[in-house]
Protein backbone atom coordinates (compact mmCIF):
# COMPACT_ATOMS: atom_id res chain seq x y z
CA UNK A 1 0.00 0.00 0.00
CA UNK A 2 1.52 3.30 -1.00
CA UNK A 3 1.23 6.66 0.77
CA UNK A 4 -1.81 7.75 -1.22
CA UNK A 5 -3.60 4.46 -0.65
CA UNK A 6 -2.95 4.68 3.07
CA UNK A 7 -4.15 8.28 3.26
CA UNK A 8 -7.34 7.20 1.48
CA UNK A 9 -7.87 4.45 4.00
CA UNK A 10 -7.40 6.64 7.09
CA UNK A 11 -9.80 9.23 5.70
CA UNK A 12 -12.38 6.66 4.69
CA UNK A 13 -12.47 4.96 8.10
CA UNK A 14 -15.41 6.20 10.18
CA UNK A 15 -16.81 5.16 13.53
CA UNK A 16 -20.03 3.29 12.75
CA UNK A 17 -22.76 3.31 15.36
CA UNK A 18 -25.49 1.22 13.73
CA UNK A 19 -25.07 -2.08 11.95
CA UNK A 20 -26.95 -4.47 9.73
CA UNK A 21 -27.50 -7.83 11.42
CA UNK A 22 -25.91 -9.60 8.41
CA UNK A 23 -23.16 -11.96 9.60
CA UNK A 24 -19.52 -11.21 8.88
CA UNK A 25 -17.52 -14.09 7.38
CA UNK A 26 -15.22 -15.74 9.94
CA UNK A 27 -12.34 -15.18 7.58
CA UNK A 28 -12.85 -11.40 7.78
CA UNK A 29 -12.63 -11.40 11.56
CA UNK A 30 -9.38 -13.34 11.40
CA UNK A 31 -7.98 -10.91 8.86
CA UNK A 32 -8.90 -7.96 11.08
CA UNK A 33 -7.14 -9.59 14.02
CA UNK A 34 -4.16 -10.42 11.86
CA UNK A 35 -3.80 -6.67 11.28
CA UNK A 36 -4.10 -6.11 15.04
CA UNK A 37 -1.46 -8.75 15.64
CA UNK A 38 1.09 -6.73 13.66
CA UNK A 39 0.44 -3.53 15.61
CA UNK A 40 3.29 -2.01 17.60
CA UNK A 41 3.94 -2.68 21.27
CA UNK A 42 6.69 -1.56 23.64
CA UNK A 43 9.62 -3.97 23.44
CA UNK A 44 7.33 -6.13 21.27
CA UNK A 45 5.62 -7.32 24.44
CA UNK A 46 2.38 -8.06 22.50
CA UNK A 47 -0.02 -7.91 25.44
CA UNK A 48 -3.23 -8.13 23.41
CA UNK A 49 -5.63 -11.03 23.19
CA UNK A 50 -9.09 -10.85 21.66
CA UNK A 51 -12.39 -12.40 22.69
CA UNK A 52 -14.54 -12.60 19.56
CA UNK A 53 -18.18 -12.68 20.62
CA UNK A 54 -20.73 -13.91 18.09
CA UNK A 55 -23.22 -15.70 20.34
CA UNK A 56 -26.38 -13.55 20.38
CA UNK A 57 -27.14 -13.99 24.10
CA UNK A 58 -23.63 -12.98 25.07
CA UNK A 59 -23.77 -9.99 22.75
CA UNK A 60 -27.05 -8.95 24.34
CA UNK A 61 -25.48 -9.21 27.81
CA UNK A 62 -22.56 -7.08 26.67
CA UNK A 63 -25.11 -4.58 25.42
CA UNK A 64 -26.74 -4.50 28.87
CA UNK A 65 -23.40 -3.83 30.55
CA UNK A 66 -22.74 -0.91 28.22
CA UNK A 67 -26.27 0.45 28.65
CA UNK A 68 -25.70 0.74 32.41
CA UNK A 69 -22.45 2.58 31.72
CA UNK A 70 -24.19 4.93 29.31
CA UNK A 71 -27.00 5.66 31.75
CA UNK A 72 -24.49 6.79 34.36
CA UNK A 73 -22.67 8.82 31.72
CA UNK A 74 -25.91 10.52 30.76
CA UNK A 75 -26.72 11.59 34.32
CA UNK A 76 -23.29 13.10 34.84
CA UNK A 77 -23.23 14.72 31.39
CA UNK A 78 -26.37 16.69 32.23
CA UNK A 79 -24.32 18.69 34.75
CA UNK A 80 -22.62 20.42 31.84
CA UNK A 81 -23.85 23.35 29.79
CA UNK A 82 -25.89 21.97 26.84
CA UNK A 83 -23.48 23.24 24.18
CA UNK A 84 -20.62 21.27 25.76
CA UNK A 85 -22.35 17.96 26.32
CA UNK A 86 -20.99 14.91 24.54
CA UNK A 87 -23.64 14.00 21.93
CA UNK A 88 -23.41 10.31 22.76
CA UNK A 89 -24.44 10.95 26.37
CA UNK A 90 -26.88 13.78 25.85
CA UNK A 91 -29.96 11.74 25.13
CA UNK A 92 -31.51 9.57 27.78
CA UNK A 93 -30.63 5.95 27.27
CA UNK A 94 -33.39 3.41 26.89
CA UNK A 95 -32.87 -0.08 25.67
CA UNK A 96 -29.95 -1.65 23.91
CA UNK A 97 -27.01 0.34 22.57
CA UNK A 98 -26.83 1.43 18.94
CA UNK A 99 -24.41 -1.37 18.13
CA UNK A 100 -26.86 -4.09 19.23
CA UNK A 101 -27.25 -5.51 15.72
CA UNK A 102 -23.52 -5.90 15.10
CA UNK A 103 -23.00 -9.64 14.43
CA UNK A 104 -19.67 -9.69 16.21
CA UNK A 105 -18.05 -7.82 19.08
CA UNK A 106 -14.28 -7.94 19.58
CA UNK A 107 -13.29 -7.51 23.22
CA UNK A 108 -9.69 -6.27 23.33
CA UNK A 109 -7.80 -7.57 26.38
CA UNK A 110 -4.33 -6.60 27.53
CA UNK A 111 -2.21 -8.99 29.59
CA UNK A 112 -0.54 -6.92 32.33
CA UNK A 113 2.22 -9.47 32.75
CA UNK A 114 3.55 -8.90 29.23
CA UNK A 115 4.38 -5.42 30.41
CA UNK A 116 7.53 -6.93 31.92
CA UNK A 117 8.93 -6.74 28.40
CA UNK A 118 9.61 -3.02 28.69
CA UNK A 119 12.61 -1.56 30.52
CA UNK A 120 12.32 -1.61 34.30
CA UNK A 121 12.43 2.18 34.58
CA UNK A 122 9.00 2.28 32.93
CA UNK A 123 7.64 0.60 36.03
CA UNK A 124 9.63 2.33 38.74
CA UNK A 125 9.77 5.86 37.41
CA UNK A 126 6.46 7.37 36.35
CA UNK A 127 6.36 8.46 32.74
CA UNK A 128 3.81 10.47 30.91
CA UNK A 129 1.94 8.12 28.67
CA UNK A 130 1.50 4.60 29.87
CA UNK A 131 2.96 2.23 27.29
CA UNK A 132 0.55 -0.49 28.36
CA UNK A 133 -2.47 1.61 27.37
CA UNK A 134 -0.74 2.70 24.18
CA UNK A 135 -0.14 -0.87 23.07
CA UNK A 136 -3.86 -1.53 23.32
CA UNK A 137 -4.59 1.67 21.42
CA UNK A 138 -2.29 0.58 18.60
CA UNK A 139 -4.00 -2.78 18.23
CA UNK A 140 -7.45 -1.22 18.33
CA UNK A 141 -6.56 1.43 15.76
CA UNK A 142 -5.37 -1.33 13.43
CA UNK A 143 -8.62 -3.25 13.99
CA UNK A 144 -10.54 -0.20 12.81
CA UNK A 145 -8.34 0.36 9.76
CA UNK A 146 -8.54 -3.28 8.73
CA UNK A 147 -12.33 -3.27 9.09
CA UNK A 148 -12.50 -0.16 6.90
CA UNK A 149 -10.21 -1.80 4.33
CA UNK A 150 -12.67 -4.72 4.19
CA UNK A 151 -15.63 -2.40 3.71
CA UNK A 152 -16.91 -3.15 7.21
CA UNK A 153 -17.84 -0.74 9.97
CA UNK A 154 -16.48 -0.72 13.50
CA UNK A 155 -16.99 1.38 16.64
CA UNK A 156 -14.54 2.28 19.38
CA UNK A 157 -16.54 1.65 22.56
CA UNK A 158 -14.54 2.62 25.64
CA UNK A 159 -15.24 0.63 28.79
CA UNK A 160 -14.95 2.10 32.28
CA UNK A 161 -13.78 0.16 35.35
CA UNK A 162 -17.21 -1.17 36.29
CA UNK A 163 -18.03 -2.37 32.79
CA UNK A 164 -14.59 -3.98 32.66
CA UNK A 165 -15.25 -6.01 35.82
CA UNK A 166 -18.61 -7.22 34.50
CA UNK A 167 -17.17 -8.12 31.09
CA UNK A 168 -14.39 -10.15 32.66
CA UNK A 169 -16.91 -12.08 34.72
CA UNK A 170 -19.26 -12.60 31.77
CA UNK A 171 -16.53 -13.86 29.45
CA UNK A 172 -14.36 -15.68 31.98
CA UNK A 173 -11.39 -13.41 31.32
CA UNK A 174 -8.59 -13.95 33.85
CA UNK A 175 -7.61 -11.26 36.36
CA UNK A 176 -4.27 -10.65 34.67
CA UNK A 177 -6.06 -8.85 31.85
CA UNK A 178 -7.30 -5.28 31.54
CA UNK A 179 -10.06 -4.19 29.16
CA UNK A 180 -10.39 -0.62 27.95
CA UNK A 181 -12.29 -1.00 24.71
CA UNK A 182 -14.67 -3.27 22.82
CA UNK A 183 -15.21 -3.11 19.07
CA UNK A 184 -18.53 -4.06 17.49
CA UNK A 185 -17.93 -4.97 13.84
CA UNK A 186 -20.38 -5.44 10.99
CA UNK A 187 -21.84 -4.00 7.82
CA UNK A 188 -22.77 -0.34 8.31
CA UNK A 189 -26.52 0.35 8.33
CA UNK A 190 -25.99 3.86 7.00
CA UNK A 191 -23.56 6.09 5.18
CA UNK A 192 -21.72 8.24 7.72
CA UNK A 193 -20.87 11.90 7.13
CA UNK A 194 -17.29 12.79 6.25
CA UNK A 195 -14.58 12.84 8.85
CA UNK A 196 -13.76 16.15 10.53
CA UNK A 197 -10.27 17.05 11.69
CA UNK A 198 -8.39 20.20 12.68
CA UNK A 199 -6.22 21.66 9.93
CA UNK A 200 -2.73 20.24 9.68
CA UNK A 201 -1.04 23.63 9.97
CA UNK A 202 -2.76 24.26 13.33
CA UNK A 203 -0.99 21.29 14.88
CA UNK A 204 2.44 21.33 13.28
CA UNK A 205 5.29 23.39 14.75
CA UNK A 206 8.67 23.75 13.05
CA UNK A 207 11.75 23.15 15.19
CA UNK A 208 10.21 24.93 18.16
CA UNK A 209 6.71 25.22 19.54
CA UNK A 210 5.08 28.19 17.82
CA UNK A 211 3.33 30.27 20.52
CA UNK A 212 1.00 31.80 17.92
CA UNK A 213 -0.51 28.33 17.48
CA UNK A 214 -0.82 27.71 21.22
CA UNK A 215 -4.41 27.58 22.42
CA UNK A 216 -5.48 29.20 25.66
CA UNK A 217 -7.75 27.18 27.97
CA UNK A 218 -10.66 29.34 26.77
CA UNK A 219 -9.69 28.53 23.16
CA UNK A 220 -9.87 24.82 23.95
CA UNK A 221 -13.38 25.20 25.34
CA UNK A 222 -14.39 27.08 22.17
CA UNK A 223 -12.88 24.23 20.15
CA UNK A 224 -15.07 21.75 22.00
CA UNK A 225 -18.20 23.85 21.46
CA UNK A 226 -17.38 24.00 17.75
CA UNK A 227 -16.61 20.27 17.73
CA UNK A 228 -20.03 19.50 19.16
CA UNK A 229 -21.71 21.46 16.36
CA UNK A 230 -19.70 19.74 13.65
CA UNK A 231 -19.88 16.20 14.96
CA UNK A 232 -23.48 16.02 16.16
CA UNK A 233 -24.51 14.26 12.95
CA UNK A 234 -21.92 11.51 13.45
CA UNK A 235 -23.58 10.47 16.67
CA UNK A 236 -27.13 10.33 15.31
CA UNK A 237 -28.01 6.97 13.91
CA UNK A 238 -29.41 6.85 10.42
CA UNK B 1 -8.03 -5.38 -2.73
CA UNK B 2 -7.47 -2.71 -0.10
CA UNK B 3 -7.28 -5.16 2.81
CA UNK B 4 -4.40 -7.11 1.25
CA UNK B 5 -2.51 -3.89 0.69
CA UNK B 6 -3.15 -2.84 4.29
CA UNK B 7 -2.06 -6.21 5.69
CA UNK B 8 1.06 -5.98 3.57
CA UNK B 9 1.76 -2.58 5.03
CA UNK B 10 1.36 -3.56 8.70
CA UNK B 11 3.68 -6.52 8.21
CA UNK B 12 6.27 -4.54 6.28
CA UNK B 13 6.48 -1.73 8.86
CA UNK B 14 9.55 -2.11 11.05
CA UNK B 15 11.02 0.06 13.76
CA UNK B 16 14.13 1.59 12.24
CA UNK B 17 17.04 2.57 14.44
CA UNK B 18 19.63 3.73 11.93
CA UNK B 19 19.01 6.25 9.21
CA UNK B 20 20.68 7.78 6.19
CA UNK B 21 21.31 11.49 6.61
CA UNK B 22 19.40 12.26 3.39
CA UNK B 23 16.66 14.80 4.11
CA UNK B 24 13.00 13.89 3.79
CA UNK B 25 11.22 16.07 1.21
CA UNK B 26 8.73 18.46 2.83
CA UNK B 27 5.93 17.15 0.65
CA UNK B 28 6.47 13.63 1.97
CA UNK B 29 6.62 14.82 5.56
CA UNK B 30 3.41 16.79 5.11
CA UNK B 31 1.71 13.74 3.61
CA UNK B 32 2.75 11.58 6.57
CA UNK B 33 1.46 14.15 9.09
CA UNK B 34 -1.70 14.61 7.05
CA UNK B 35 -2.47 10.91 7.40
CA UNK B 36 -1.65 10.98 11.11
CA UNK B 37 -4.29 13.60 11.92
CA UNK B 38 -7.00 11.18 10.82
CA UNK B 39 -6.19 8.94 13.75
CA UNK B 40 -9.03 8.16 16.13
CA UNK B 41 -9.50 9.97 19.41
CA UNK B 42 -12.18 9.84 22.09
CA UNK B 43 -14.94 12.29 21.21
CA UNK B 44 -12.73 13.40 18.31
CA UNK B 45 -10.76 15.48 20.81
CA UNK B 46 -7.60 15.38 18.63
CA UNK B 47 -5.23 16.14 21.50
CA UNK B 48 -2.09 15.90 19.38
CA UNK B 49 0.34 18.53 18.20
CA UNK B 50 3.64 17.87 16.49
CA UNK B 51 6.94 19.67 16.87
CA UNK B 52 8.85 18.74 13.74
CA UNK B 53 12.55 19.13 14.45
CA UNK B 54 14.94 19.37 11.52
CA UNK B 55 17.70 21.74 12.78
CA UNK B 56 20.84 19.60 13.22
CA UNK B 57 21.91 21.25 16.47
CA UNK B 58 18.48 20.61 18.01
CA UNK B 59 18.42 17.00 16.88
CA UNK B 60 21.89 16.47 18.35
CA UNK B 61 20.80 18.03 21.62
CA UNK B 62 17.70 15.80 21.78
CA UNK B 63 19.79 12.68 21.15
CA UNK B 64 22.31 13.79 23.79
CA UNK B 65 19.52 14.38 26.32
CA UNK B 66 18.12 10.93 25.65
CA UNK B 67 21.55 9.45 26.10
CA UNK B 68 21.76 11.05 29.54
CA UNK B 69 18.41 9.57 30.59
CA UNK B 70 19.48 6.26 29.22
CA UNK B 71 22.29 5.99 31.76
CA UNK B 72 19.69 5.81 34.52
CA UNK B 73 17.60 3.27 32.61
CA UNK B 74 20.71 1.22 31.96
CA UNK B 75 21.64 1.15 35.63
CA UNK B 76 18.22 -0.16 36.62
CA UNK B 77 17.99 -2.61 33.72
CA UNK B 78 21.26 -4.21 34.77
CA UNK B 79 19.56 -5.34 38.00
CA UNK B 80 17.71 -7.90 35.92
CA UNK B 81 18.99 -11.29 34.93
CA UNK B 82 20.88 -10.94 31.64
CA UNK B 83 18.47 -13.04 29.58
CA UNK B 84 15.56 -10.77 30.52
CA UNK B 85 17.17 -7.40 29.92
CA UNK B 86 15.73 -5.11 27.26
CA UNK B 87 18.14 -5.37 24.30
CA UNK B 88 18.07 -1.66 23.50
CA UNK B 89 19.42 -0.62 26.87
CA UNK B 90 22.74 -2.40 26.69
CA UNK B 91 23.59 -0.83 23.36
CA UNK B 92 25.68 2.33 23.72
CA UNK B 93 25.10 3.28 20.10
CA UNK B 94 21.34 3.48 19.93
CA UNK B 95 20.73 7.11 20.79
CA UNK B 96 23.79 8.27 18.96
CA UNK B 97 22.27 6.68 15.87
CA UNK B 98 19.19 8.81 16.38
CA UNK B 99 21.18 11.93 15.48
CA UNK B 100 21.44 10.68 11.91
CA UNK B 101 17.68 10.88 11.39
CA UNK B 102 17.01 13.99 9.28
CA UNK B 103 13.83 14.75 11.17
CA UNK B 104 12.39 14.05 14.62
CA UNK B 105 8.69 14.40 15.26
CA UNK B 106 7.92 15.22 18.88
CA UNK B 107 4.36 14.09 19.60
CA UNK B 108 2.67 16.25 22.22
CA UNK B 109 -0.78 15.92 23.77
CA UNK B 110 -2.97 18.69 25.15
CA UNK B 111 -4.76 17.24 28.20
CA UNK B 112 -7.30 20.09 28.17
CA UNK B 113 -8.86 18.66 25.00
CA UNK B 114 -9.82 15.69 27.09
CA UNK B 115 -12.78 17.77 28.22
CA UNK B 116 -14.32 16.64 24.93
CA UNK B 117 -15.01 13.19 26.32
CA UNK B 118 -17.94 12.41 28.59
CA UNK B 119 -17.52 13.74 32.14
CA UNK B 120 -18.17 10.28 33.56
CA UNK B 121 -14.91 9.12 31.99
CA UNK B 122 -13.07 11.34 34.42
CA UNK B 123 -15.07 10.54 37.54
CA UNK B 124 -15.75 6.83 37.33
CA UNK B 125 -13.26 5.27 34.95
CA UNK B 126 -10.41 5.31 37.37
CA UNK B 127 -7.84 6.41 34.85
CA UNK B 128 -7.41 8.34 31.65
CA UNK B 129 -6.66 5.34 29.47
CA UNK B 130 -8.36 6.99 26.52
CA UNK B 131 -5.99 9.94 26.56
CA UNK B 132 -2.93 7.69 26.26
CA UNK B 133 -4.64 5.55 23.65
CA UNK B 134 -5.38 8.62 21.53
CA UNK B 135 -1.71 9.51 21.46
CA UNK B 136 -0.93 5.91 20.58
CA UNK B 137 -3.38 5.97 17.69
CA UNK B 138 -1.74 8.99 16.11
CA UNK B 139 1.73 7.54 16.65
CA UNK B 140 0.82 4.15 15.18
CA UNK B 141 -0.64 5.86 12.13
CA UNK B 142 2.45 8.06 11.84
CA UNK B 143 4.53 4.88 11.66
CA UNK B 144 2.26 3.24 9.09
CA UNK B 145 2.16 6.38 6.95
CA UNK B 146 5.95 6.56 7.06
CA UNK B 147 6.23 2.92 6.02
CA UNK B 148 3.78 3.53 3.17
CA UNK B 149 6.03 6.38 1.99
CA UNK B 150 9.12 4.15 2.11
CA UNK B 151 10.44 5.87 5.22
CA UNK B 152 11.63 4.37 8.48
CA UNK B 153 10.54 5.50 11.93
CA UNK B 154 11.15 4.59 15.57
CA UNK B 155 8.92 4.83 18.65
CA UNK B 156 11.00 6.51 21.37
CA UNK B 157 9.07 6.82 24.64
CA UNK B 158 9.60 9.91 26.76
CA UNK B 159 10.03 9.74 30.54
CA UNK B 160 9.39 12.63 32.93
CA UNK B 161 12.96 13.91 33.44
CA UNK B 162 13.47 13.88 29.71
CA UNK B 163 10.13 15.59 29.10
CA UNK B 164 11.16 18.53 31.29
CA UNK B 165 14.41 19.08 29.35
CA UNK B 166 12.63 18.71 26.04
CA UNK B 167 10.03 21.32 26.94
CA UNK B 168 12.80 23.75 27.86
CA UNK B 169 14.70 23.02 24.66
CA UNK B 170 11.75 23.35 22.29
CA UNK B 171 9.65 25.95 24.11
CA UNK B 172 6.74 23.57 24.56
CA UNK B 173 4.16 24.96 27.03
CA UNK B 174 3.98 23.34 30.46
CA UNK B 175 0.38 22.23 30.01
CA UNK B 176 1.30 20.00 27.07
CA UNK B 177 2.49 16.49 27.68
CA UNK B 178 5.14 14.85 25.56
CA UNK B 179 4.68 11.18 24.91
CA UNK B 180 6.82 10.01 22.12
CA UNK B 181 9.57 11.12 19.80
CA UNK B 182 9.54 9.68 16.31
CA UNK B 183 12.85 9.94 14.47
CA UNK B 184 12.12 9.51 10.80
CA UNK B 185 14.13 9.13 7.63
CA UNK B 186 15.39 6.69 5.04
CA UNK B 187 16.54 3.42 6.61
CA UNK B 188 20.27 2.78 6.26
CA UNK B 189 19.82 -0.98 6.52
CA UNK B 190 17.41 -3.74 5.70
CA UNK B 191 15.68 -4.77 8.93
CA UNK B 192 15.04 -8.36 9.89
CA UNK B 193 11.43 -9.55 9.43
CA UNK B 194 8.91 -8.70 12.11
CA UNK B 195 7.98 -11.37 14.61
CA UNK B 196 4.72 -11.86 16.45
CA UNK B 197 2.98 -14.49 18.54
CA UNK B 198 0.75 -16.83 16.55
CA UNK B 199 -2.73 -15.53 15.81
CA UNK B 200 -4.42 -18.65 17.23
CA UNK B 201 -2.76 -18.05 20.60
CA UNK B 202 -4.48 -14.71 21.02
CA UNK B 203 -8.02 -15.28 19.72
CA UNK B 204 -10.85 -16.63 21.86
CA UNK B 205 -14.41 -17.31 20.69
CA UNK B 206 -17.42 -16.24 22.76
CA UNK B 207 -15.53 -16.59 26.03
CA UNK B 208 -11.92 -16.71 27.19
CA UNK B 209 -10.36 -20.07 26.36
CA UNK B 210 -8.46 -20.97 29.53
CA UNK B 211 -6.35 -23.55 27.73
CA UNK B 212 -4.68 -20.58 26.02
CA UNK B 213 -4.02 -18.72 29.25
CA UNK B 214 -0.29 -18.49 29.90
CA UNK B 215 0.96 -19.14 33.42
CA UNK B 216 3.27 -16.54 34.99
CA UNK B 217 6.18 -18.86 34.25
CA UNK B 218 5.13 -19.17 30.63
CA UNK B 219 5.13 -15.37 30.37
CA UNK B 220 8.74 -15.33 31.50
CA UNK B 221 9.57 -18.03 28.97
CA UNK B 222 7.93 -15.85 26.32
CA UNK B 223 10.10 -12.92 27.43
CA UNK B 224 13.32 -14.90 27.30
CA UNK B 225 12.48 -16.13 23.83
CA UNK B 226 11.49 -12.62 22.76
CA UNK B 227 14.86 -11.24 23.89
CA UNK B 228 16.66 -13.90 21.88
CA UNK B 229 14.62 -13.22 18.78
CA UNK B 230 14.61 -9.44 18.88
CA UNK B 231 18.20 -8.78 19.81
CA UNK B 232 19.23 -8.07 16.23
CA UNK B 233 16.42 -5.57 15.72
CA UNK B 234 17.90 -3.35 18.44
CA UNK B 235 21.48 -3.76 17.40
CA UNK B 236 21.21 -3.29 13.69
CA UNK B 237 24.47 -3.63 11.90
CA UNK B 238 24.90 -1.42 8.91
CA UNK B 239 24.32 -3.43 5.80
CA UNK B 240 26.07 -1.86 2.86
CA UNK B 241 23.69 -1.68 -0.07
CA UNK B 242 25.08 -1.74 -3.61
CA UNK B 243 24.77 1.63 -5.27
CA UNK B 244 23.44 1.63 -8.80
CA UNK B 245 25.25 4.15 -10.96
Amino acid sequence: MDAEGFLDLVKKRRNIRKFKPDPVPDEYVEIILEAARWSMSGANGQPCEYVVVKDSDTRAKIGEILTIQRQRAHIIEQTRLPELRHPGASRDVKGAPGFKDAPVIIVVCGDLRSYQATVLTTHFYPSEGDTFHMNIGNATQNIHLAAAALGLGAQWVSTGLLAEEKLKRLLGIPEAFRIFVIVPVGYPAYKPPKSYRRELREMVHHDRYEPSKGRSSADVIEFIKDLRQRTLKSYSRY
Amino acid sequence: MQINDFLGLVKKRRSIRRFKTDPVPDSQLQAVLDAARFAMSGANAQPWEFVVVKKPELRTKIADLLDECKKEANLIEMTRLPELRHPGIGNPQSYKNMKEAPVMIVVCGDPRTFQATMLSTHFTSGESATFFMNLANVTQILHLAAAAAGLGAQWVSVTRPFERSLKDLLGIPDIMRIYVIVPMGYPSYKPSPSIRRELTEMIHYDGYDLSKFRSDEKILDFLRELRRKTHTAYNAKMIKTKRTS
